[in-house]
């Protein structure tokens, strides 16, 4: 949960500021914006591999001794939600109207502030988007295990957890646990969309 | 007198070959029939948009006044929106509020303040987009069909807002379909057609007795 939640905080930070320059300069960018929608499928496992080599004793961040801590995991789990993030983001700056955007540049704004201006149009997008990036990290196992190790009450998310379970045959708990993690899902979801409609309120 | 507005030979889209100026404290109403190129020279004029060829003069956006044909607003309460020119130059929220204020009490949107932008009338989203336009004292205001949604009594009223702004010294470029509101307010009119001006003159004698026939087929039908 905690993994959850801060992986999307670190896929948010790289995920919104890429997508708002890909958003807000339209054109040129094509090449980046398909490099973004493949890295959508960037397959879990090779996510997890990437971070245990930036991670791993001999890589460039083995220094910091961080593989197999909750913080390996969020890294891999942001570089999942990251791009979806990304993508989301220039697809909700795509729904802010030409006239507004035109608004804001003739009222005087500079790039920086009006970028600033246009994320916040965006926003339910964006909150949606994260949402999406929340629910990729959620229940993700493949990089969990390749850079947290399972290893009980430090790197055991819910996810690693059923796949232990359904390995040694507790199918019993592996569903409860499933169930625990569809309602976190849930819990997670609503939260999210709570915040955008009462952002969204007063446009109503 | 030197023009603060100025462009000389653009092509872009319909435009080709366009050329306008407008001097400071001078008003000038662009005629043109639909899709003849008058919103991309407007555009262009503004620094938005820049042409394919030909060459620009203009004072930096911050000093540009823009009404949109159809005013673009933020989520945001009619106030917040007409405070935003002034928010972005630096002014404090209060400040900018209370300045915004004052505009809409002037086009009569006071009671609107608190509402959502998007709420607003047609009519209402005109003279809110022209107190955002005109709220940091523009060098150069530039309407785009700015007027064509109010009655008649915010029509006149409008008019003689536009020309107190001209009296500071404030440089106008009108683009209107209405002929009536060129002789009104304009000092010079320019007729703008197949991506060219066809007809340019002081506003009197130009659409009492137009040289060419197609301003005269325009002043006619009008």
């Amino acid at each position: 949960m905690r993994v959850t939640v801060e992986a999307t905080l670190l896929g948010a930070l790289v995920g919104v500021p890429v997508g708002a320059l890909l958003g807000l300069r339209a054109r040129r960018r094509s090449v980046f914006r398909v490099m973004l929608y493949t890295l959508y499928s960037l397959p879990p496992v090779i996510a997890g591999l990437l971070g245990y080599l930036l991670m791993s004793r001999e890589g460039p961040l083995g220094a910091l001794r961080l593989l197999f801590t909750p913080t390996a995991i969020v890294v891999v789990e942001s570089f999942l939600a990251a791009p979806l993030i990304a993508g989301l983001t220039v697809a909700a700056l795509a729904e802010v109207p030409a006239n507004v955007r035109e608004a804001v540049r003739a009222s005087g704004a500079g790039p920086a502030r009006a970028a600033w201006t246009l994320v916040g149009e965006a926003r339910a997008g964006i909150v949606a988007a994260l949402m999406v990036g929340m629910g990729r990290s959620l229940a993700e196992v493949a990089g969990a295990l390749l850079v947290g190790g399972n290893v009980k009450g430090e790197t055991r998310t819910l996810g690693t957890a059923i796949l232990q379970d359904v390995g040694q045959g507790d199918f019993a708990e592996a569903l409860a646990l499933g169930a625990l993690l569809l309602l976190l899902a849930f819990a997670l979801t609503l939260g999210l969309a709570w915040l955008q409609s009462r952002r969204g309120e007063d446009e109503a | 007198m030197t023009p603060l507005l100025q462009a000389r030979g653009i092509a872009k889209w319909a435009l080709r070959d366009a050329s306008l100026s407008v001097a400071a404290g001078e008003c000038v109403a662009l005629l043109g029939p639909s899709g003849s190129g008058k919103t991309t020279l407007v555009r262009i004029l503004a620094t938005l948009l820049a042409p394919e060829s030909g060459h620009v003069a203009a004072p930096p956006l911050r000093r540009i006044g823009l009404v949109q044909q159809r005013p673009g607003f933020l989520r945001a309460s009619t106030l917040d929106n007409v405070a935003y020119p002034l928010r972005v130059r630096g002014a404090s929220r209060a400040t900018a509020r209370r300045v915004a204020a004052e505009r809409l009490v002037a086009l009569g949107l006071a009671a609107r303040a608190d509402a959502g932008a998007w709420t607003l009338s047609g009519g209402e989203a005109q003279r809110a987009g022209l107190a955002r336009a005109l709220v940091a004292r523009p060098d150069a205001l530039l309407l785009d069909e700015a007027t064509n949604q109010l009655d008649p009594e915010w029509t006149r009223r409008v008019e003689d807002l536009l020309r107190a702004e001209r009296a500071r010294g404030c440089a106008v470029l009108l683009v209107t379909h209405s002929v009536a509101q060129a002789r009104r307010l304009a000092d010079r009119v320019a007729l703008l057609e197949e991506g060219r001006i066809v007809e340019e003159g002081p506003a009197a004698e130009t659409l009492a007795s137009p040289r060419t026939e197609r301003l005269r087929a325009f002043v006619e039908m009008a």
